[in-house]
């Protein structure tokens, strides 16, 4: 599904500006959300967060678009778009995603639009450098720090 | 008594006017054409169809730090400020092991047979695709660096890092530059003051700290990121356990 798709196809659930849900939605036709989601999303095809949404919870879909604020994990099958006025905390999981400038984004990130590497294959073979200027401990790898599942 | 002469005002169009008049050009044909619409570029009356400015480039003097711009094919530079005479030619080193300071205002490049073992090179930008092993390299505008460099990264100075498509690079440490442009594979944990981007081509994994991100559609990110927010400290703790811990799920 292409992003212009999932922007000019008209969702067949919307959820307005000044409504709020407490609560699990899920769907199989497409959804647009203006207003607030306390509870996770999920949807077999695309989803589209506006500017002033709010979603509290995990969002699961074919496609997604962010132009608001989402607090949760985002797993898509396709794609993910992230808008400049999108706010994501939370891990983003998808075959491809685009992110524009502006974003403010903080998680664990898993794009993999070849699809042929698993986890635990090796990364691409390169010469082990020394430490760059700031030698830090940090791995590079490790459990979400959000522990959110 | 002599009839005072009135001085009359000086008209060049009507000179020009009388003149091609006098050479048996009709009026009409002297007249100017009537500005009925805009040239391209164009002010509407004006004459002039565009005007073309010449290039501006900005320089950044490596005697003093004093930056400037100057317009237009300059072959020769001398800074505004301490009044050095600055070399804009480019360079490609040459030689297995070079040792020597060079500082230029153009363009630095390192071939894959040369290696840079000592000295200090300064120039705009300067594209590795050989050897970086010592001394050190500092470019105002930015690094690049190809496919099949070996770089000791902590050797560069500059403000932009790229990191050409075709090369691959993997890490440890941190990697702090202002902004980093990943069109290759780079693993590492990088800490930019601006902006990272991450070309079509592009993979990166690791920590990835930045004010900005931008992700191009067919890039690869298998990284924690903290864009557009500061990290806390509990969050940014590293794990006791060397190697990290295996995620659970």
């Amino acid at each position: 599904m292409d992003a212009k798709d999932i922007q000019a196809a008209e969702a067949k659930n919307i959820i307005a500006e000044d409504t709020e849900i407490t609560g699990s939605i899920r769907c199989n036709a497409g959804i647009r959300i203006e207003g607030k989601v306390n509870g996770d999303l999920t949807c077999a095809a695309a989803a589209f967060i506006g500017r002033a949404a709010q979603v509290k919870g995990n969002i699961a879909a074919g496609a997604v678009v962010v132009h608001g604020q989402v607090t949760g994990n985002i797993t898509a099958k396709e794609r993910i778009d992230l808008k400049a006025t999108a706010r994501v905390f939370g891990d983003v999981k998808t075959r491809r995603m685009t992110v524009e400038d502006g974003v403010t984004l903080v998680g664990k990130a898993d794009v993999n639009p070849g699809g042929a590497r698993a986890e635990g294959e090796p990364a691409p073979a390169a010469a082990a450098e020394p430490a760059a200027e700031h030698g830090s401990d940090d791995s590079r790898r490790g459990p979400s720090f959000f522990g959110r599942k | 008594m002599p009839r005072s002469r009135k001085v009359s005002i000086v008209n060049g169009l009507a000179t020009v006017r009388a003149i091609r008049r006098a050479g048996g050009q009709e009026e009409s044909e002297v007249r100017p054409a009537p500005a009925a619409a805009a040239p391209p570029g164009g002010v509407i009356g004006s004459r002039i169809g565009r005007t073309v400015l010449p290039e501006q480039r900005e320089h950044v003097c490596y005697s003093c730090g004093y930056a400037f711009k100057t317009a237009g094919l300059v072959r020769q530079i001398v800074c505004p400020k301490c009044r050095l005479a600055l070399d804009t030619s480019d360079y490609t080193l040459e030689g297995a092991a070079w040792a020597e300071d060079m500082r230029t205002l153009g363009t630095v490049r390192i071939p894959p047979e040369a290696t840079v073992a000592g000295g200090a090179i300064v120039a705009t930008e300067v594209v590795v695709e050989g050897g970086l092993a010592g001394g050190e390299v500092t470019a105002s505008k930015a690094v690049t660096v190809r496919a099949g460099a070996r770089v000791d990264f902590a050797r560069l100075k500059t403000g932009r890092l790229v990191i050409a498509e075709g090369a691959s690079f993997v890490l440890e440490g941190e990697l702090c530059f202002r902004s980093l442009d990943v069109r290759g594979a780079l693993e590492a944990n990088v800490r930019a003051s601006e902006r990272v981007s991450v070309g079509p081509a592009g993979s990166l994994r690791g920590m990835v700290r930045a004010p900005r991100l931008v992700v191009e559609d067919g890039a690869e990110v298998q990284a924690e990121l903290w864009i557009g927010a500061e990290p806390t400290a509990a969050a940014a703790a590293p794990p006791a356990a060397e190697g990290g811990q295996p995620e659970t799920k």
